[in-house]
């Protein structure tokens, strides 16, 4: 690992003096720059309070010296779970400043998988934001024999914990630092002094679409060379506004949510709730922010469900709008030159209509919009172009943070151009092998795998199918093992079938299921109870839950033009011939998706196999019964007759 | 252990009658300090009358009701939520064009204090007055969890918020003691759970007795701590989940026609 070299002269401020090696030096230095200005905001009790830089530094000081007093020392772990809050950010720049590693886990983990994180790390803290997640740890705090404590931060509904020995909070733990910090004058800023560019910073565990998450061990040299490539490609500015929503558990809001403001000064906003994010947008108005694809097409989605409850004229704008943005999206997006004619009537769209659907999204403000762990269907993408939104890729992993973004350079169906100091190769069996300056430094406890990742030359085996374009320019089809041939060896992959799928807003998830022994493809559907459901009601279909109205034969048909809308897009031999709507979501509780909502393709085609079976079979009806459990631990069971429909060639 | 906690709320030997209908025919019961009271029965039983001989929409013909040790028979409805004694009703009672902070706000107006006068200029006292009730109607918003809709309109929302932010009016009052008339009616079982989560906290963080009418036994028999059953206006039964499981009274005239 190199040592990074910390360059900003590209931000516009030179810097002299003092090496900046690790994130607890550099948020030190920006505490020390402005520290009167605004540094977060958080919306709590419906208003936006702020956080100055001095604030935050003391927070992270006196919240490190607790946990020092307490026994926390170099190398030491802290784990945190919870909404995305000042509190989870203090937490992790104050363990790394005296040395320790935090280790992020998704807010909805389930104690087991908490249980595996936090022992295969040895966490010496659990850091939880309330009730509900602290009582996940004291579920299994007998088998985490490293745990201290479990410190929260959110005291709603914390009343019944006040004798427990286990339990904390987190002002608690301040007030232990502000005392050691008077017994130990000095004591923290040599502790800083001593982090360097080649400590842990993090363990990123991965998210487990394959066995056991796997702890990812990353550098501050790594993060920060991390951060210096998204702010190069974002055009990020000091004072710009940031909107944290995806967890930091995923390196992505590490980098920009974390590094990104600790190395440029930006301002972190932090929405009061995950269900207030769209409102809160609107009011930060934020110059970027990371979403995953389902928030975007949640995006896309709201516009197109109000457009339906719209006015007469308002549609027709819409409806006149539209198409001249996607021309000029065409344009821009191919490099050429804006012809005039096309240039004024869109000035006029955008007043008229893109302009005040940018401002409803909350969009208005929004320089760069990122869109990453997983694909983006491109409709999507070329809606927000349409809107003139500059959306953009970007593509990397815990293990190498960003290899390719979009930024200022946009091609429709890459993942963006390799950053700068990244190489990349295809191996034989069509795998990205990528080499970059931030390789991590191995799995945590897992030198085999490690091994197998990590060719002896430096090179990383991402698992994902690329192509590369021009020499720098991704493009993305696939994981590697998700690549699938069917009978006839025609190859296709599910993933992105299914992107294509989920544009339609009946469809909320599908799995696209084919494989050597079998000739076609099948589509198993799950449809947008809301959006299926408010399209019954104007139809005036009864229905009662997700069960009935899935197999009712008016929504086989609606959903059915969907289908042949995508086989359009598809070579003959592997087209989606057949397809069931399931009778229930997909749920990450049960071991359906991960944690960032991919599908575990495995688990649902065990699952399924009666069904899958029956389709292939020819047959037109299953009758099944399924098992599901209630969040007390309850088992019930469902049952339901399933429908398997034919979509046929061009039968519209 | 159960039974040394104070009385707030007594009913003594209540009849109602309607005519020559007898909607309740000698009920008493006590309701004690940080209690949840169960009050159950099959439809028509009258438990829905009883709840509104508390807060005095109805007048029973005998019997008396004591709260905190006052006799509160005679005393008007506005004056009842004035003593604490804040109600949900069945079915959804809010200003639908209102937004859902709106009409939380409403509910505080029988706690300011500043005249006509000083409230028509929002500057002052009455600003501060108004900040100072904002922030405890923030606090209902946090305690719910009904961030997400506080600028909607009631109108617009789904049920299940709806009866969420019905709840979130009755505890903007700040009641001493809550009385619930089927507050998990229509609800799927996610959102019953969510509800039967926050009175459970309701009543152990704000320590406030919490009177509940509801059909969902399985929710009934899992929070409450004592159970008042009734028949055709008429006390069947009273005592813990338990005791009420085991009574052949209640079987016969409750459970039992449920399993059959």
């Amino acid at each position: 690992m190199t040592n990074v070299n910390i360059d900003r002269s590209d931000s516009g401020r030179t810097k002299e003096g003092g090496s900046l090696d690790s994130i607890p030096k550099l948020f030190r230095r920006m505490c020390q720059e402005r520290s009167d200005s605004v540094a977060m905001r958080k919306k709590a009790f419906g208003i936006w309070n702020e956080y100055t830089w001095e604030n935050c530094y003391q927070n992270v000081k006196h919240f490190a010296l607790g946990m020092v007093a307490m026994g926390f020392g170099k190398g030491d772990k802290i784990c945190i779970i919870g909404d995305n809050d000042p509190q989870w950010f203090w937490a992790e720049l104050a363990a790394q400043a005296v040395g320790g590693i935090s280790v992020g886990i998704y807010i909805d983990s389930v104690p087991e998988e908490i249980q595996y994180i936090a022992a295969h790390s040895e966490s010496v803290f659990a850091l939880a934001k309330d009730q509900e997640q602290c009582d996940k740890f004291l579920q299994i705090t007998d088998q985490l024999p490293n745990l201290k404590k479990i410190i929260y931060w959110d005291p709603s509904g914390m009343w019944a914990y006040k004798e427990n020995q286990w339990i904390m909070q987190f002002d608690e733990v301040l007030a232990l630092g502000e005392k050691f910090d008077r017994e130990h004058p000095g004591f923290y800023e040599k502790k800083i002094d001593e982090v360097g560019s080649d400590d842990l910073a993090i363990l990123s565990y991965t998210s487990g679409t394959t066995g056991f998450p796997k702890g990812v061990m990353v550098t501050h040299g790594s993060l920060i060379w991390g951060a210096v490539q998204m702010s190069k490609n974002c055009n990020v500015k000091s004072g710009d506004e940031y909107l944290s929503f995806v967890s930091p558990a995923w390196i992505a809001e590490q980098l920009l949510g974390i590094m990104v403001w600790v190395y440029h000064g930006i301002t972190v906003n932090f929405p009061e709730e995950p269900e207030t994010v769209m409102q809160d947008l609107r009011e930060i108005g934020a110059a970027f922010f990371l979403f995953g694809p389902k928030q975007w097409e949640d995006l896309l989605s709201m516009v197109q469900i109000r457009l339906t409850d719209t006015t007469l004229i308002r549609s027709l704008v819409y409806k006149m709008c539209m198409p001249i943005g996607y021309k000029v999206a065409e344009y821009e997006l191919a490099r050429k030159k804006i012809p005039a004619f096309w240039k004024s009537l869109y000035s006029i769209c955008m007043l008229i209509c893109f302009r005040p659907i940018r401002d409803y999204l909350g969009l208005r403000k929004l320089k760069i919009g990122l869109t990453g762990g997983s694909l983006l269907g491109p409709d999507t993408f070329k809606w927000f172009r349409a809107l003139g939104v500059n959306l953009s890729e970007v593509y990397g992993a815990s293990e190498i943070t960003p290899v390719s973004i979009h930024g200022r350079e946009v091609n429709l169906g890459t993942i963006g151009h390799l950053t700068d100091g990244v190489e990349a190769q295809i191996s034989d069996e069509g795998e990205l092998l990528v080499r970059s300056p931030a390789l991590f430094k191995g799995y945590y406890k897992d030198p085999d795998t490690t091994a197998e990742k990590i060719t002896p030359d430096g090179w990383f085996h991402t698992g994902d199918a690329c192509t590369i374009k021009d020499g720098r320019e991704l493009i993305y089809l696939d994981r590697v093992k998700d690549l699938l041939s069917l009978k006839g060896g025609a190859k296709y992959s599910a993933t992105y079938i299914e992107n294509r799928l989920k544009f339609s807003h009946y469809i909320k998830d599908v799995m696209i299921i084919g494989d050597e022994t079998r000739e076609f493809l099948l589509a198993m559907i799950v449809i947008d109870f809301n959006n299926v459901g408010r399209w019954a009601e104007k139809s005036r279909i009864p229905y009662t839950t997700l069960i009935d109205l899935s197999q009712k034969q008016e929504v086989y048909e609606l959903i059915l033009p969907e289908l042949a809308r995508v086989n359009e897009t598809l070579p003959k031999e592997s087209q989606i011939k057949r397809f069931i709507n399931l009778p229930k979501e997909f749920d990450a509780d049960e071991g359906e998706l991960t944690r960032t909502r991919k599908l575990k393709r495995s688990v649902l085609w065990e699952k399924y196999m009666d069904l899958i079976d029956a389709a292939y079979g020819g047959k037109n009806l299953v009758v099944r019964e399924a098992e599901v459990k209630y969040r007390d631990g309850r088992k019930g069971k469902i049952r339901a007759e399933l429908k398997i429909m034919d979509v046929g060639g061009n039968n519209i | 252990m159960e039974n040394k906690k104070e009385v707030v709320l007594e009913v003594q030997n209540i009849t109602l009658k309607f005519g020559g209908v007898t909607a309740l025919s000698d009920v008493s019961f006590n309701v004690r300090n940080g209690e949840i009271l169960g009050l159950i029965g099959p439809n028509g039983a009258g438990k829905s009358s009883l709840l509104n001989c508390i807060n005095r929409f109805y007048n029973p013909q005998h019997g008396d009701i004591y709260y905190k040790g006052q006799r509160i028979t005679n005393l008007s409805p506005y004056k009842i939520t004035k003593l604490g004694i804040a109600r949900v009703f069945q079915g959804v009672q809010l200003y639908a064009g209102l937004t859902a902070l709106d009409n939380l706000m409403a509910t505080r107006h029988i706690h300011m204090k500043r005249s006509l006068w000083w409230e028509s200029f929002h500057f002052g006292p009455a600003r501060r007055q108004e900040v100072e009730e904002r922030r405890k109607v923030e606090e209902v918003i946090d305690f719910l969890e009904i961030e997400s809709i506080r600028k909607k309109t009631v109108g617009s929302l789904p049920y299940g918020q709806r009866k969420r932010v019905d709840l979130g009016r009755a505890l903007a009052l700040e009641p001493e003691i809550l009385l619930l008339d089927e507050p998990m009616a229509g609800m799927n079982l996610e959102e019953k759970e969510d509800i039967a989560r926050f009175i459970v906290d309701i009543s152990e963080l704000r320590e406030i007795p919490i009177v509940l009418v509801e059909h969902d036994m399985g929710v009934v028999m899992d929070i409450c701590d004592r159970i008042v059953v009734l028949e055709f206006g008429v006390k069947i039964a009273e005592g813990t989940p338990e005791e009420i499981k085991r009574n052949p009274a209640v079987i016969s005239a409750y459970l039992g026609s449920q399993e059959g």
